[in-house]
């Protein structure tokens, strides 16, 4: 079974379909690329996954676990599931009252006081809790200072984000969704917020992050950067996948009618 | 009687408006946050019963208001005021301030949150942050931020507003000034008196001023 599978997965609003049976896969290790154009029900895809909307529809499966069992999810089981995927806004939308470091450590640190649990009462046991968080925060610290010198933000760490360029602020961005360690990372629109110069840093991000192992899953609409990150493509139109397949096949040899014109339109 | 003479004759006064002034901000500013929640409730009669009584504060003259909160012990429970206690004066303005106040809050707080955008929210989601650790770690402090300017003018209205407790017979600084004024047969305790709220105001627009620059390190551009 593949790592990431996505099948049948349904979503409407009042008067429109967003996604309509989107079913795909994707392998770990893989960067996979869904294009398709505006509207194709991209983005909405990436929402479903991340559970900042309950799907209609569908299944779910991230690494042998079927996400979606039970129907609508609640707040509470929403929030334990999301955290499998790590999601890179289009716009970052970074914290901007925090740091970069604190908006990079914060979710990990809350998190770490969530999971410690205190067992036993009394002083004792609330030193013990104390030192177990003492001990987490440090790591989670260590984590992120590495995880910023990856991303060349080592000297940024104390500034805040206002100060940054775009393409430090998307760097901070993924940074701040790989603190929680999430088994896929998303991406909306990674380049649309960019100036065309910096395309080329953020592919160059995307192939670090290949090479140390990372699944990927990148919306997006602009084809030359498609064709340069993804080892796969999933093209989508009208909330389907029109066709599927590896990234050279797909821009040599176009199998349908639609992707023919969509690859033609650019 | 000189100037200084008559300052220091209005010091008692001062003092009463100067702690109705801190007690009302310490109150309406909290009460505020509050009855903001209530009217951008998602349950439809509460969102309505706060919208209704930030329009009855907003549309009746506070003057009123704190006629209303003097006797209302009278009238809606026949307790006769002298049972209230030498203090109910002073108490009902104070709460009469409050919740006036708390809804001119109310509504700048409303904007705030507005003025936030969708995606903060979101990004919280998506990194596993509670609902109320997003709203007061990540929400809050970014109204708090925005609504500084509109903030720092509902504040400049209540040091002069604070002269409306006159009406009621709460002796403050404005009827230590009128006290005087006719005492002495002279304009100059009501210059003093203005001068004072002067200072007072400019004093609020530097804390504010400092607290504004503070802030305005992480403003988005």
């Amino acid at each position: 079974m593949a790592f990431l599978e996505v099948k049948g997965l349904k979503k409407s609003y009042k008067d429109f379909t967003a996604l309509n049976g989107i079913s795909f896969s994707v392998e770990k290790g893989e960067v996979a690329a869904v294009i398709g154009s505006s509207g194709a029900g991209k983005t909405t895809l990436l929402r479903c996954l991340d559970f900042l909307e309950n799907a209609d529809g569908g299944e779910i499966i991230l690494d042998g676990k079927t996400l979606t069992e039970g129907g609508p999810l609640s707040e509470r089981e929403a929030r334990e599931k999301r955290l499998g995927f790590g999601l890179v806004f289009q716009s970052f939308n970074l914290f901007p009252h925090f740091t970069v470091k604190k908006n990079v450590v914060y979710s990990a640190i809350k998190r770490a006081k969530e999971d410690i649990a205190v067992s036993g009462k009394g002083i004792k046991a609330l030193k013990e809790k104390r030192k177990k968080l003492a001990e987490k925060k440090a790591e989670i610290n260590a984590e992120a200072d590495a995880l910023l010198g990856k991303f060349g933000l080592s000297e940024k760490a104390d500034a805040y984000p206002a100060s940054l360029s775009g393409g430090q602020q998307q760097r901070a961005a993924i940074a701040r969704a790989m603190i929680l360690r999430p088994k896929i990372l998303l991406f909306d629109e990674p380049t649309s917020a960019l100036d065309p110069a910096l395309t080329g840093e953020i592919v160059n991000v995307i192939k670090d992050l290949k090479s140390d192992g990372a699944t990927m899953l990148i919306v997006t609409h602009d084809m030359a950067f498609a064709e340069k990150v993804s080892d796969k493509i999933i093209f989508v139109s009208d909330g389907k996948v029109v066709e599927e397949g590896r990234t050279e096949e797909i821009f040599s040899a176009p199998k349908t009618e639609e992707l023919k014109n969509f690859i033609n339109s650019f | 009687m000189n100037f200084w003479d008559i300052l220091w004759n209005m010091r008692n006064g001062l003092f009463t408006t100067v702690s109705i002034f801190f007690l009302t901000l310490i109150i309406s500013l909290p009460l505020g946050l509050l009855v903001c929640f209530g009217r951008m409730s998602r349950i439809k009669p509460v969102a309505a019963f706060f919208g209704f009584f930030i329009s009855v504060m907003r549309g009746t003259p506070l003057m009123l208001q704190l006629f209303v909160v003097y006797f209302l012990p009278f009238y809606a429970f026949g307790i006769k005021l002298k049972f209230m206690g030498e203090n109910w004066l002073f108490i009902s303005v104070v709460i009469g301030f409050s919740v006036n106040y708390s809804a001119y809050f109310a509504e700048i707080y409303r904007s705030g949150i507005n003025s936030v955008p969708e995606g903060q929210r979101e990004a919280a989601k998506a990194l596993g942050l509670t609902r109320g650790r997003t709203f007061f770690a990540i929400i809050l402090p970014q109204v708090l931020r925005n609504i500084l300017p509109a903030v720092t003018n509902e504040i400049i209205t209540l040091v002069k507003d604070t002269s409306l407790a006159f009406a009621i017979g709460q002796a403050e600084m404005f009827t230590a000034a009128k006290r005087l004024a006719s005492k002495e047969v002279s304009m100059l305790p009501y210059a003093a008196a203005a001068l004072i709220y002067y200072a007072f105001n400019l004093a609020v627009a530097y804390v504010m001023s400092r607290i504004e620059k503070r802030t305005r390190r992480y403003a988005v551009r």
